[in-house]
């Protein structure tokens, strides 16, 4: 039931984490890549927020910065009011009740060895103090949550099909009842029908329990499906922000217009009328382009601005972002 | 292809892989071979170059390629096929070139021996020849990298050059740009269009995405669980799927257009090829099924000009999703 | 950017499927029979040994000189050494010295190196640092050496050899687990037990130990038999056991000195030596074969 489910719940600034890149004998930094590179963006409660981007694009990065499985190099990730980066760790252990992930591939998120009970155990036992019956009593409530029976929970991942698994990494993310899941291409290994299926559960979770979602995909069929809003990376920056309506009917930024045209489309429309090819290939994180990163590929190139500088996200109307020079005021 | 019975020998017992496939591809023409994980159509591709692993048993069966037969041919007959008549590229490119060669040393090996005759000087050219028609920029740089120095859509043009080195006149790709990005995925397949329409290169394409074959391919044939279910153009295919498997499987791409809808999805799950369902592999799941699709399985029968369907009981519906 | 599903379960489903196809190898493989069949040989010789020896006391030591260096013959099967003492009940003795010896070495220095190679490698930069530059310490001097230094130390008995083993064999479990914890830490389960905030421990304890078995198992029961020889070498040189204890070095020792005019002294525990450590070689071997996933015949599709 999403009633009066409004506020910010996760404010994310001036983001960035930067691995240094070490060479020579006495492994000095000679230089770093940027995969996160100052990102800016709040999340709502009970939103589906999509992050879309390529490979090399730094949105898985960017989901294991916010959640502190990776040290960010700095910015602040402001959950409720408190900054994570800045918690020790006991206070962070606590938090994490609050936000959990779903990761991409469920066979390699889920130890081979341990039955689905004890996996659904684990955030239980690390958080609470119930007994073993307690335990198996809430293990087959969220199995059913997730559309799973009991029998299940004496398996093994290794028995599962690949939806069943993928079901048991959702029921083990509810364990604790958290406000924020983030969803790290949560159907792209999955075969097409099981794809619907855990997105219909995902769908119905998401209103039953109220959450909020940052998907984080490279399938936009799955995002134009699912979120409200939608953010766009490129190399470790955001490039575009917007409801999906701004974004899928009307994209600004060149590479968002760029992303949406290559999709096929199985209805046999392509998502915007012209295909745009893009010129090259995705540069490297550790040597990005000067000024705006993405004008080396950029079939709207304005000129010499857009080499020289780095184009600010600046707001298009109350609820869309750009960053690009074609739309900054003179 | 005709009736093609593939079985493989594990230590589990005995896998019924192929099961009486049918299938067959024009000149000059990109047919889509569409199924999930787990139908075949990977080993179909494999079978064709008899590349098959070693526990493997080819039970029957014709493959003809302009009208000769190709299964029944010796080990040197057989190299005058591969790479020559038939090449093929597969999923993970990186894993394809082998890293420490260059790339140049690769395309020139292979040119040599599809060109003995030729000496270094016309090597060369020809090599950068082939570079050009998969559009690599720079050719003669490219030459002198290695794999690893390119991103995965150059070293997957790198493949191609390399598979188009004997000039063949069929190029099977098995899932060419999966592991690929969208926009990368995008410029291959402008390329894939123009070497059809230039060197009338006829193409099997093997994927499970829908949306690829549709912007792509002239005809398709669908696989489920070891047999096509159904074949036809393109076009045909998608205005009007005939196959319960089909309709099931289109129904259930993620699309916005479904936008607050529930999506639809086809219960149960793929059957293990050791102990497949008997009679019609999809009979389990189908909900049209009736008595005769357990006997036996369908075969597959030219319902309208062009368009072949592998069931007894088509649903009558019309088609609601164009 | 998406592996297609099925070669993960593919993957996983052989790994569970492993255990059935592990044993049907080794039933299946000659070689393997036959080291499990010498193994348990000598344990069961062990066990029930000091029932089944012909002379008992002979064997812990009591002497009976007027039968001294009697060649084999039907009252003495292996024969008699220098004080007369039947051989083949103090080889039946041995049996359990060197197992014993063997098993406390290896259990030991897994005890010590396995959650050594795991911490090193699940929290890896400084600590991991420090931690592998010890161990590669101790990997560069030569085993024997190494243990002949510490043996000779401590003064010769067959504890002081043990240990001197353990710290020896050590080091090997430590880099063997070292390695699987670099690979496993970096797995999607292990960040999904972070994710959820698991501690570190219970991390290391559930996820990354169990994978370190494997690789160390296999080679726990090669050392088996190297653990044999190495302190029949030190007991050998003096340092291990010491008389009147049955220890097969030891009476290979005593032996030489009689080899010449009494062959049968120093060559029948040399042959129970030989024969044990074979029997863990080649039930080693056949446990690497047979877990080896490259091998062919166990591929599925």
């Amino acid at each position: 039931m999403v009633e009066n489910m409004t506020g910010t719940l996760l404010e994310i600034e001036k983001l960035k984490t930067y691995f240094p890149i070490r060479s020579g004998v006495l492994q000095r930094t000679v230089g770093y890549v940027r995969a996160v590179d100052d990102v800016t963006l709040d999340i709502e409660k009970g939103e589906v927020f999509g992050l879309v981007g390529e490979s090399g694009s730094g949105k898985t990065t960017f989901a294991r910065s916010i959640l502190r499985l990776i040290e960010p190099t700095s910015g602040q990730v402001i959950f409720n009011g408190t900054d994570i980066l800045k918690v020790k760790r006991n206070t962070l252990k606590q938090m994490r009740r609050n936000f959990q992930i779903v990761f991409q591939n469920p066979f390699l998120s889920l130890n081979p060895r341990m039955t689905v009970r004890n996996l659904i155990a684990e955030p239980l036992r690390a958080h609470t103090k119930m007994s073993a019956t307690e335990i198996n009593r809430r293990a087959s409530e969220l199995l059913g949550l997730v559309g799973l029976t009991s029998e299940q929970l004496w398996k093994y991942s290794v028995e599962l099909s690949g939806g069943q698994a993928q079901r048991v990494c959702v029921a083990r993310a509810l364990a604790l009842n958290p406000s924020l899941v983030v969803l790290d291409e949560p159907t792209s290994s999955l075969d097409v029908s099981v794809q619907a299926q855990i997105l219909n559960l995902l769908k119905d979770l998401q209103k039953e329990l109220g959450l909020t979602y940052l998907l984080i995909t490279h399938d936009l069929g799955v995002v134009e499906y699912l979120v409200n809003r939608v953010a766009v990376m490129y190399l470790g920056r955001i490039v575009e922000i917007g409801t999906f309506e701004e974004i899928f009917r009307d994209a600004a930024h060149p590479y968002t217009q760029a992303l949406l045209s290559a999709v096929p489309s199985v209805d046999g429309t392509p998502l915007t009328q012209s295909r745009i090819i893009l010129r090259g290939t995705v540069p490297s994180a550790a040597n990005p382009p000067s000024g705006c990163t993405f004008h080396p590929r950029c079939h709207k190139y304005i000129g010499n601005i857009c080499r020289d500088v780095e184009p600010s996200l600046n707001p298009m109307s109350v609820t869309r972002k750009v960053a690009c020079h074609l739309y900054s005021a003179k | 292809m005709e009736d093609l019975v593939v079985n493989f020998h594990t230590l589990d017992g005995v896998v019924y892989a192929l099961d009486r496939v049918s299938l067959d591809v024009q000149k000059g023409e990109i047919l889509g071979l569409v199924g999930e994980t787990g139908c075949g159509k990977t080993a179909t591709g494999l079978a064709i170059l008899k590349l098959l692993p070693d526990n493997s048993e080819i039970a029957k069966g014709r493959i003809m390629l302009e009208d000769d037969d190709i299964l029944h041919k010796s080990e040197d007959e057989e190299m005058n096929i591969r790479g020559r008549k038939i090449a093929m590229i597969f999923q993970d490119p990186a894993s394809s070139l082998n890293p420490v060669f260059s790339i140049g040393r690769q395309l020139l090996d292979v040119l040599k021996i599809h060109n003995q005759h030729m000496d270094e000087e016309s090597l060369r050219k020809l090599a950068y020849e082939k570079l050009g028609m998969v559009e690599l920029p720079d050719a003669e740089s490219v030459m002198d990298l290695y794999p690893h120095e390119l991103s995965g859509g150059m070293q997957q043009r790198v493949m191609m050059a390399i598979a188009l080195a004997g000039s063949p006149i069929l190029l099977i790709a098995d899932e060419p740009t999966t592991a690929l990005d969208v926009t990368i995925q995008a410029q291959l397949l402008v390329l894939l269009k123009k070497l059809k329409d230039t060197l009338g290169l006829s193409v099997l394409l093997i994927t499970h995405n829908l949306g690829l074959v549709r912007e792509l391919c002239d005809r398709i044939a669908i696989m489920y669980a070891g047999s096509v279910a159904e074949s036809a153009d393109t076009d045909r295919i998608f205005r009007n799927p005939l196959h319960p498997y089909t309709r099931g499987l289109i129904s259930s791409v993620v699309t916005g257009r479904l936008r607050g809808k529930v999506l639809h999805y086809i219960p149960g799950t793929v059957p293990s090829l050791l102990h497949p369902p008997t009679g019609c592999r999809f009979h389990p799941r189908c909900a049209y099924a009736i008595e005769v699709c357990k006997q036996a399985h369908p075969d597959l029968l030219e319902i309208e000009a062009g368009h072949f369907v592998a069931c007894y009981n088509i649903p009558k519906e019309p088609w609601w999703r164009t | 950017m998406t592996e297609p599903i099925s070669d993960i379960v593919v993957q996983e489903q052989q790994r569970f499927r492993e255990w059935r196809v592990f044993l049907k190898l080794m039933l299946k493989n000659p070689l393997s029979l036959t080291g499990t069949a010498i193994i348990i040989f000598f344990i069961a010789l062990a066990i029930v040994g000091p029932f089944v020896a012909p002379y008992p006391r002979q064997a812990e030591g009591v002497p009976d000189i007027a039968n001294q260096l009697r060649p084999p013959d039907w009252e003495h099967w292996f024969g008699t050494d220098e004080l007369g003492r039947d051989l083949l009940s103090r080889i039946i003795f041995g049996a359990r010295i060197s197992l014993t010896t063997s098993a406390a070495v290896v259990s030991v220095a897994i005890i010590l190196g396995m959650p050594l190679g795991a911490i090193a490698g699940y929290y890896g930069e400084r600590l991991g640092a420090v931690i592998m530059r010890i161990t590669d310490m101790f990997l560069a001097f030569p085993p024997l050496l190494l243990a002949l230094a510490v043996a000779a130390t401590l003064g010769g008995s067959l504890v002081n050899a043990i240990l001197a083993l353990i710290i020896t064999w050590w080091p090997w479990y430590t880099r063997l687990a070292y390695g699987q914890a670099l690979a496993t830490k970096n797995l999607p389960y292990v960040d999904s037990a972070r994710a959820i905030g698991v501690g570190d421990a219970r991390i290391i304890a559930r996820h990354i130990l169990p994978a370190t078995l494997a690789p160390i198992l296999i080679q726990a029961t090669l050392d088996l038999g190297s653990a044999i020889i190495a302190a029949a070498g030190l007991s050998f040189l003096g340092l291990g056991a010491q008389p009147p204890t049955p220890d097969w070095g030891l009476m290979v020792n005593t032996g030489k000195t009689f080899f010449l005019q009494h062959w049968w002294y120093a060559t029948f525990p040399g042959l129970a030596i030989l024969v044990l450590v074979l029997g863990f070689n080649l039930l080693g071997d056949a446990i690497r074969e047979a877990v080896d996933p490259k091998l062919s015949r166990r591929r599925l599709i």
